[in-house]
């Protein structure tokens, strides 16, 4: 049956003479869970677009477009390209990302009659998790998340799923979209995202990455080292395609960062500098107090030598690069700002600010998301993910999000018929780092892992007309999803981590006077042992 | 026996104020999300039922713009991109209502000046997938996005005579004399008692409804007082007319290709399934 339809798209495409013809041959997986167009019918248009934005084609999928028999997609002629270049295929349903592909070196001649393979996949996004740093009796990891975008499904725990990915704490996509490596603890592996399982085998490195970071066209794979003690290392992983084929295999080369330690790294859009941005992952720069030093962007390129380096005037929490403009893009904290930077002199150029603690930053189709500290003032309780243009001019975008808060138990006890409940103080919290943001490619679903801090020290206030002071440091971990297109956000709290005062007890002192004697009435802060979300990753995203 | 009235003549005057109040497109934008079915229809209808705005509809917005759902995709709730929608529709302002289902649907709506391209506020609420939304739950939050005075709807009654410096008054409440310099505005939809009276004359009276948007023209004859009008000129005279106006059209363009020899074709091999 498939040998007829490419006899007939042969002779369609004979038919036209010696024009030439150039032919994108979508698959798609046989696993339904991870089939994006497995109703086919939903797909209303295939747009083909080269790697710098042009649209090359937009074929209509919707019934009585044009498709003949043998399900060929007219495109109509094409503009010939003088070089080859990389083709991303999308398939959409109205404004809706299905899924994509991204084709290598793709040739658009006249007289030359060309068929790719675009293998499509679903834009996922995958959730990864490790424990705490903070301490807590109850601490345990969760199971790794596979969020479809469009169903709000996870695609890990579906009824019949093939996923075995059985723990993660650090991913990357593939640039083509059909892998994910993952590091699970020291260990990695690779993550088909057509068949839903891991691969066999695994590299063994000497360190449990904090980040992996892809080139562009798959030229490399870069573990970071967190580090143990001042100094940090890269693992440089050349043969993608050798990887993903069999990871024990591969043979990656390690850089030593003598003095440094990586926080997280991002390409250039043709994949020849990375750009490591220093300073450690374990520093929570928008905790009340911290003063973390300024840090700085190493350069190097694909084999390791250090080509340059960019010191920052302050501490920066994120680095990020436009795939299609190669702009380096900042999240200063220090500087309260979210800025461009000279790819030559490193000199920065504001695109947003003043802004508290921009804490992750991307950029998606032309746009900048970056979340900050910043509080909403028409929502309560939430803070605020901006977004701005690239290019300037016109005022940012915000998108509140919130869920986070704190609950303190009040000595109090529910009705017998449960009508009544209990009593808790609600306790906002003082800042938000999000430690790492994953953004699907078409810029409709942001997933970030928080790192949320109640603290209060002497803060008083009055309940049940007593004199109420709080006193408290609490670390809370978890996981926000944002629709970006609609602003909607969900929230999922993974852990609560009371650090002060010790074992959460008499977080809040209130007194009151009887007979002319003061006393006091306590109310002590539970933790609620759990994990934090890690190894976000966005198939064909950032 | 004192000799009374008079002909009246009302009319309505739709859409009297249409040119002073803001219009407002309602946008729908759905990531996927099967709840809340027609959500966005619903909320235009409550606005334009409710509140002293110009409504464009999802309807209306695709028979201007017929590519508008998806151009509200592609902004991905950029308020600049939103808002320049908004202005292609005629709008002072988007509603966008965005519908996603993370777990709960969850609808968010965000008011967006259309000039200046600023998000203004904004509501989000949360429901399990399979509840049904009333109309009370959607203008309360509507109420809650819109100042108050949104909500406060207007009439006009203008009134003539056929004497001048006669006394009008609405519901007791002096309103000038004849000839008014322009209609008295009023809240609608409401009913008011009219009086116009002068010294020698039989005061005229008369119930007037006043429809929102509605300008009743009230044209009163005054007669002089007299014992020796028959019985049968009394005429009492109240009229409600509304009206409604419709307008719509629209237009497709379609755009082809070129095509020349020296260019090759494209195809695309939709997956076997």
């Amino acid at each position: 049956m498939r040998r007829l339809h490419w006899f007939v798209a042969a002779l369609v495409v004979t038919g036209c003479g010696d024009r030439g013809s150039v032919t994108f041959n979508i698959t798609a997986p046989d696993s339904p869970l991870f089939n994006p167009v497995l109703q086919p019918e939903l797909v209303t248009e295939y747009d083909i677009r080269s790697a710098s934005g042009n649209v090359i084609g937009i074929a209509s999928a919707v019934q009585g477009s044009g498709s003949n028999s043998n399900g060929l997609l007219p495109l109509g002629a094409l503009m010939p390209a003088g070089a080859a270049e990389d083709v991303y295929v999308t398939a959409l349903s109205g404004g809706n990302l299905l899924g994509m592909a991204r084709i290598k070196d793709v040739t658009i001649k006249a007289g030359k009659k060309s068929v790719y393979d675009a293998p499509l996949r679903k834009p996922l996004v995958f959730v990864g998790s490790m424990l705490p740093a903070e301490m807590g009796a109850a601490n345990k990891t969760s199971a790794v998340q596979i969020l479809d975008p469009l169903s709000s499904e996870d695609l890990a725990r579906a009824p019949g799923t093939p996923a075995n990915l059985t723990a993660m704490t650090a991913s990357a996509s593939t640039w083509d979209g059909r892998f994910v490596v993952v590091a699970q603890g020291t260990t990695l592996t690779a993550f088909d995202t057509g068949s839903g399982k891991t691969v066999a085998g695994t590299l063994t490195l000497s360190f449990s990455p904090s980040r992996l970071v892809v080139a562009p066209r798959d030229q490399a794979i870069v573990a970071l080292d967190p580090g143990n003690g001042p100094d940090g290392s890269l693992a440089i992983i050349s043969d993608v395609g050798g990887f993903v084929g069999s990871p024990g295999s591969a043979s990656p080369k390690v850089v030593r960062m003598p003095g440094a330690v990586a926080r997280t790294a991002a390409f250039s859009p043709d994949g020849s500098k990375l750009y490591v941005l220093t300073g450690g992952t374990t520093v929570d720069p928008c905790a009340p107090g911290a003063m973390p030093p300024a840090n700085a962007i190493q350069v190097y390129g694909l084999d390791g030598s250090m080509s340059g380096m960019f010191a920052l005037e302050g501490f920066a929490a994120d680095v990020t690069v436009d795939p299609q403009s190669g702009a380096i893009v900042i999240a200063d904290v220090a500087g309260k700002q979210v800025s461009t930077l000279d790819p030559t002199s490193g000199a920065p150029t504001k695109l947003l600010g003043p802004v508290t603690c921009p804490s992750a930053v991307r950029v998606v189709n032309g746009t900048v998301f970056a979340v900050t500290s910043d509080r909403d003032t028409t929502t309560a309780n939430s803070f605020v993910l901006q977004r701005v243009s690239l290019k300037g001019g016109g005022s940012p975008t915000p998108t509140p999000f919130g869920g986070a808060f704190f609950n303190i138990p009040i000595d109090s006890t529910p009705s017998p018929n449960g009508d009544v409940g209990t009593a808790t103080l609600p306790v906002r919290p003082t800042s938000i780092d999000a430690y790492e943001l994953a953004i699907t490619p078409d810029g409709s679903r942001a997933e970030f892992a928080t790192r949320a801090v109640y603290n209060e020290m002497g803060t008083k206030f009055t309940f049940s007309q007593e004199d109420c002071t709080a006193t408290f440091n609490i670390v809370e971990y978890g996981l926000f999803a944002v629709d970006l297109r609609t602003g909607n956000a969900s929230y999922q709290q993974r852990s609560q981590l009371v650090q002060m005062p010790a074992m959460g007890s008499m977080c809040v002192d209130c007194k009151f006077t009887i007979l002319g004697s003061t006393q006091h009435q306590y109310a002590d802060c539970p933790s609620t042992g759990g994990d934090r979300p890690a190894g976000l990753a966005a198939t064909f995203g950032q | 026996m004192r000799a009374f009235v008079v002909g009246i003549v009302v009319l309505c005057a739709v859409a009297a104020h249409a040119e002073d109040k803001r219009t407002v497109a309602v946008l729908e934008y759905r990531a996927g999300a099967r709840g809340a079915r027609d959500i966005g229809l619903r909320l235009a209808r409550l606005l334009r039922e409710t509140a002293a705005l110009n409504v464009v509809d999802a309807q209306e917005a695709r028979r201007k713009l017929p590519r508008v759902d998806s151009e509200v995709a592609k902004c991905g709730g950029e308020a600049m991109c939103v808002g320049a929608i908004g202005e292609q529709l005629g709008a002072n302002e988007v509603l966008l209502v965005g519908v996603s289902q993370l777990g709960d649907v969850i609808i968010a709506l965000q008011r967006i000046d259309a000039k200046r391209g600023e998000a203004g506020a904004r509501l989000a609420e949360s429901l399990p997938a399979d509840k049904e939304i009333s109309d009370e739950q959607a203008l309360g939050w509507l109420r809650q996005l819109f100042p108050p005075e949104t909500f406060n709807r207007f009439g006009s009654i203008a009134v003539d005579a056929d004497q001048a410096g006669a006394a009008v008054s609405l519901n007791g409440e002096a309103a000038g004399k004849t000839p008014l310099p322009q209609p008295v505005k009023v809240r609608a939809p409401a009913t008011y008692k009219l009086k116009v009276e002068k010294s020698g004359f039989v005061p005229f009276q008369a119930r007037v409804d006043v429809l929102p948007d509605a300008n009743v023209e009230v044209h009163a004859t005054l007669v002089k007082e007299s014992k020796d009008v028959p019985w049968f000129k009394r005429w009492y005279v109240w009229a409600i007319v509304g009206g409604a106006v419709a307008a719509g059209g629209a237009a497709t363009a379609i755009y082809f290709g070129t095509r020349t020899e020296s260019t090759p074709l494209g195809y695309v091999q939709k997956p076997t399934p």
